[in-house]
């Protein structure tokens, strides 16, 4: 009888330090969590990718009716302007004719070429397309969440794009979710070649819609409306994918827009360039 | 089953009603809208439910539940882990140590405290997120998804009076 009382105060003791410290408690508990996400914990690792893999599925289907609504508007948008698209596509068939032809003649010089050369070419690209379902937005990170995983091909790393240009590049992957990290996010750094003099720069994130252009050379002449180009160094992304064009230039600040708009990625092209590069050393963020 | 397990079990599904209307609000943040100039600050308008909820209905929305939905939201924005979870508690903390200057109070006064709160909560979030990452990050998007997220109190605070009432009827 008297063990049992003294189990009950013993308890009732820790209730009322819990209730009185829940806070620094769940401070505690935080710092806890980013350790052991830090120490790469496999225990740890395992309930991440069980989470995302519950959290973002629910998501999907929970919400499905209304970014079907907003497709439904975009799509009633699109029949009413659909003479003038017509219009227009005639236009860019007709301009893609024409490249067409002129890419057929290039291929079969390059072959030459390549021949004469005895060069060996780089490994064939994988490109899987993925619905965008997660797109948070927020004011700390810039990211977006797919449903396609490791089931599909994709690994940590792969390069992220749209028919406009590059977005970013999967930072985390379970077996049917992706996260990608958007090049407008804070922690993205990626090489880049500016202008037609090719000056080597980074492109930073600042989670905002514009990027900026850091460590370019003190003399570099870089003008508005200069394209913006990956460099392909470190080998996280290939040479050549475009990224966006110079918006503005105060001094020594140059703010890029990205070729890739940000508010229509409905669908992404996740690409396979066989490139490791430095991520399998450097963690990405998680 | 007897009245007493009958009354918990009611009263774990009012907790599960309010916990699940703040895990849908921190989703419905996360859907891409397609709306160009939004895409970079959307507000977190689960913020606004753990306010509500800590204030008025602690009965129903713990500490523990706002750390939780904290956690859900750092998984599914991508963020450091964390970050979102003690966002959240700590508003919920605040809130709840506030609440004889909140409560009761004409609704524009709430209103303005809440902004104020969340304004600290933010700023918080700010620094915690800038001591992970090494450096200060922008805050001019954190101001604006803050400016955004004010005028949506009105509208979310009404929903959530409307789902407490429901949990205490299910709770009845």
């Amino acid at each position: 009888m008297k063990i049992a009382k003294g189990a009950k105060t013993w308890l009732s003791g820790v209730k009322f330090l819990l209730r009185r410290f829940s806070l620094l408690f769940l401070v505690m508990l935080t710092f806890g969590l980013m350790l052991l996400a830090k120490a790469d914990n496999l225990v740890f690792q395992f309930g991440k990718k069980v989470a995302v893999e519950v959290l973002v599925p629910t998501m999907y289907v929970l919400f499905t009716p209304i970014s079907g609504f907003f497709s439904f508007v975009d799509e009633v948008k699109e029949v009413a302007s659909l003479r003038e698209m017509n219009q227009q596509l005639k236009e860019e068939n007709q301009r893609l004719s024409r490249i067409k032809a002129k890419l057929h003649n290039l291929e079969i010089e390059n072959q030459r070429l390549t021949e004469l050369l005895n060069y060996k070419k780089p490994p064939d690209t994988k490109s899987v397309a993925a619905r965008v379902i997660i797109d948070p937005a927020g004011a700390f990170a810039q990211s977006l969440v797919v449903m396609a995983g490791e089931n599909d091909g994709i690994s940590k790393g792969d390069v992220v794009m749209t028919g406009e240009g590059l977005v970013g590049r999967v930072a985390y992957v379970t077996p049917n979710v992706s996260q990608i990290l958007l090049l407008s996010d804070f922690n993205s750094r990626v090489p880049v070649f500016v202008g037609d003099k090719e000056y080597r720069a980074i492109l930073a994130g600042n989670n905002t819609e514009k990027l900026r252009l850091i460590a370019f050379p003190d003399k570099a002449e870089i003008n508005v409306g200069d394209k913006v180009i990956t460099s392909g160094d470190g080998g996280v992304f290939p040479f050549g994918l475009i990224v966006g064009y110079v918006h503005s230039k105060k001094d020594d600040v140059i703010s890029v827009l990205p070729s890739a708009d940000r508010s229509r990625l409905e669908f992404v092209s996740i690409i396979n360039f066989g490139l490791k590069g430095i991520l399998e050393d450097v963690k990405c963020k998680e | 089953m007897n009245a007493d397990s009958l009354d918990s079990l009611k009263k774990v599904f009012a907790n599960a009603m309010v916990l699940l209307w703040v895990i849908f609000l921190v989703f419905l943040v996360c859907v891409p809208w397609g709306i160009s100039n939004l895409a970079f600050v959307t507000p977190q308008i689960a913020l606004i439910a753990v306010f509500y909820f800590s204030v008025y209905k602690e009965e129903y929305f713990g500490l523990l539940s706002a750390f939780f939905c904290g956690l859900v939201a750092d998984v599914v924005l991508v963020m450091p882990l964390g970050s979102n979870a003690l966002a959240y508690a700590l508003l919920f903390f605040l809130s709840d140590r506030l609440r004889r200057f909140i409560a009761g109070k004409p609704f524009y006064i709430t209103w303005i405290e809440f902004s104020i709160l969340t304004l600290l909560v933010l700023l918080f979030q700010w620094l915690f997120v800038s001591l992970i990452y090494k450096q200060f990050i922008s805050l001019t998007p954190i101001m604006i998804s803050l400016a955004l997220l004010v005028p949506c109190y009105p509208l979310v605070a009404r929903v959530c009076y409307a789902i407490s009432k429901i949990a205490m009827e299910e709770e009845k």
